[in-house]
């Protein structure tokens, strides 16, 4: 087997448990996410809490045998989070969560779409001509 | 509605059994599962209680279960006792038809009350024929709220009285982490979604740069040959010859290694598939639940909040501008930063984390203030 198709195999794999997870939580509601951020509804923030504490006992477990890779801070992590919030608040969806919307049946979700792909292209624009940040990120 | 919450328990649970490693064979699983049902069931949880009531109901090939409809009246008295609608409604299905219980169109009646007092559509259908009444005032959602034993007072009983169609809590929080750390473990990256729209649409740089890759190494043997030949113009064959061929080992094990696929072995084109299958995951999702359905509007909570019309696509694309260029900017989103690097406890990833969802915050209650 090829190192591409076994890329293709196990990314559709993730990407298919990934988009039904998050279906399957609510995550693509716009109605749950909105009382996930105004405590309304606990549910879907013991949800991501909960992964988070699973997987930081997962990490602690595994990498032992594997090097984690490192996350640095840099001038464009919290403006840049800033922006996401806001993105996130006015459209209900996240980078992943987009894509399960419009897998939903929610047809708008493609405007979100849209824009994820125009505000990618953008944001490398903008580094390269203005910010010059030094991110620190080698992988991607 | 009860062949879906069959159907997401199943799913469930065969999440449960990967995440555990289990991947025992034929009825073995299926015992384990539904051993692992009744452990959650006879814990008191009510959906659990329901979810079995269901089984027992229906009868369920996959689990090896019978159809015994005193078995379910018996699960779904549990549940209805702790205030679960879905419960109330059929326990009173079958007082009606007397299926598993003794006939009684009292009792019925008055668990189709309970029911319909929490917002149960049907259960309100049921009051309003039996009552012979013209309407019955459809109750909104405050009021179902404050109706509901479980969910009066603190959030936190809320959250624990799961009366969504989704998934509980720890149910998401086990099948979330179980992604993310299966497609770290196997794909030796951390996962991270924003990164994946970061390398597609960027697809024409990456084949770009890998042209030229191989081109400068071309040109970079050649410039070899061209330079050991002048050295040993200068400073005599014998002395250099060796050194030279080191170095040009050295080069060629370098490249060697840089194309081997160890430096970046996920093609841009698979991250394509990656985000495909999300789409197709959402389809699967929703039609487990029952409520596929192509719409151009974004439910009922979106239109409350920002309107319906025309205007909530350039709101949805500004949005989306928004999200692509902050994630990016931030260097993760809810995946790369939230869920793999949050429990890494990486300075960065717990600041954006807090960044990006102190501001959903702040906006959501804006929102709010202004529906």
């Amino acid at each position: 087997m090829t190192n591409h198709l076994r890329s293709h195999i196990f990314l559709g794999l993730f990407g298919l448990l990934m988009g039904m997870s998050l279906a399957l939580i609510g995550f693509a509601d716009f109605g749950e996410v909105h009382r996930m951020f105004t405590f309304a509804d606990l549910r879907l923030l013991l949800a991501f809490a909960g992964a988070v504490a699973i997987i930081m006992a997962g990490y602690a477990v595994l990498a032992r045998r594997r090097k984690i890779p490192r996350k640095p801070m840099h001038k464009g992590t919290i403006p840049g989070g800033v922006l996401f919030g806001l993105g996130w608040a006015i459209t209900g969806a996240c980078p992943s969560v987009a894509l399960v919307q419009l897998g939903e049946g929610y047809l708008p979700a493609l405007a979100t779409m849209t824009g994820i792909a125009t505000g990618v292209w953008a944001y490398r624009l903008a580094q390269a001509r203005y910010f010059h940040w030094d991110t620190g990120a080698c992988e991607v | 509605m009860p062949i879906h919450r069959v159907f997401l328990t199943i799913v469930c649970a065969a999440l449960l059994a990967l995440a555990s490693g289990a991947h025992a064979a034929g009825s073995g699983a299926s015992e384990d599962a539904l051993q692992w049902w009744i452990e959650r069931a006879e814990q008191g949880s009510p959906n659990m209680q329901y979810g079995m009531g269901q089984i027992y109901a229906m009868g369920n090939a996959a689990l090896d279960v019978q159809r015994d409809e005193k078995q379910a009246a018996m699960w779904y008295r549990r549940a209805a006792e702790q205030g679960y609608a879905e419960a109330q409604f059929a326990l009173g299905l079958l007082h009606e038809d007397g299926r598993g219980v003794a006939r009684d169109e009292r009792e019925a009646l008055a668990w189709y009350r309970k029911a319909a007092d929490q917002g149960h559509m049907l259960a309100k259908e049921k009051v309003a024929a039996t009552e012979n009444m013209a309407s019955v005032p459809a109750a909104p959602v405050e009021a179902e709220k404050a109706t509901s034993p479980e969910k009066a007072g603190s959030p936190f009983a809320l959250t624990f009285v799961n009366q969504t169609d989704f998934w509980d809590w720890w149910q998401g929080a086990l099948a979330l982490a179980f992604v993310t750390l299966a497609f770290w473990w196997t794909m030796r990256a951390p996962l991270g979604v924003s990164s994946s729209w970061d390398r597609i649409v960027h697809w024409r740089d990456e084949e770009e740069f890998a042209r030229k890759e191989r081109a400068m190494f071309e040109q970079r043997h050649q410039l070899n040959d061209a330079m050991m030949a002048e050295t040993i113009a200068q400073f005599g064959e014998e002395a250099v010859a060796k050194i030279m061929a080191q170095q040009r080992d050295a080069a060629a094990k370098e490249f060697a290694a840089a194309h081997s696929g160890e430096r970046r072995q996920i093609p841009w084109q698979a991250h394509v598939t990656f985000l495909a299958m999300m789409v197709i995951g959402g389809v699967i999702a929703s039609a487990l639940r029952g409520d596929f359905q192509l719409r151009l509007d974004m439910g009922a909570e979106y239109a409350r909040l920002l309107g319906s019309g025309a205007h909530i696509w350039l709101v949805l694309l500004a949005g989306g501008f928004l999200v692509g260029f902050g994630t990016r900017m931030a260097g993760g989103c809810s995946s790369g930063h939230g869920l793999s690097g949050c429990a890494r406890l990486q300075p960065g990833s717990l600041a954006a984390t807090g960044a990006f969802f102190g501001m959903a915050v702040v906006t959501s209650l804006i929102l709010e203030k202004l529906a």
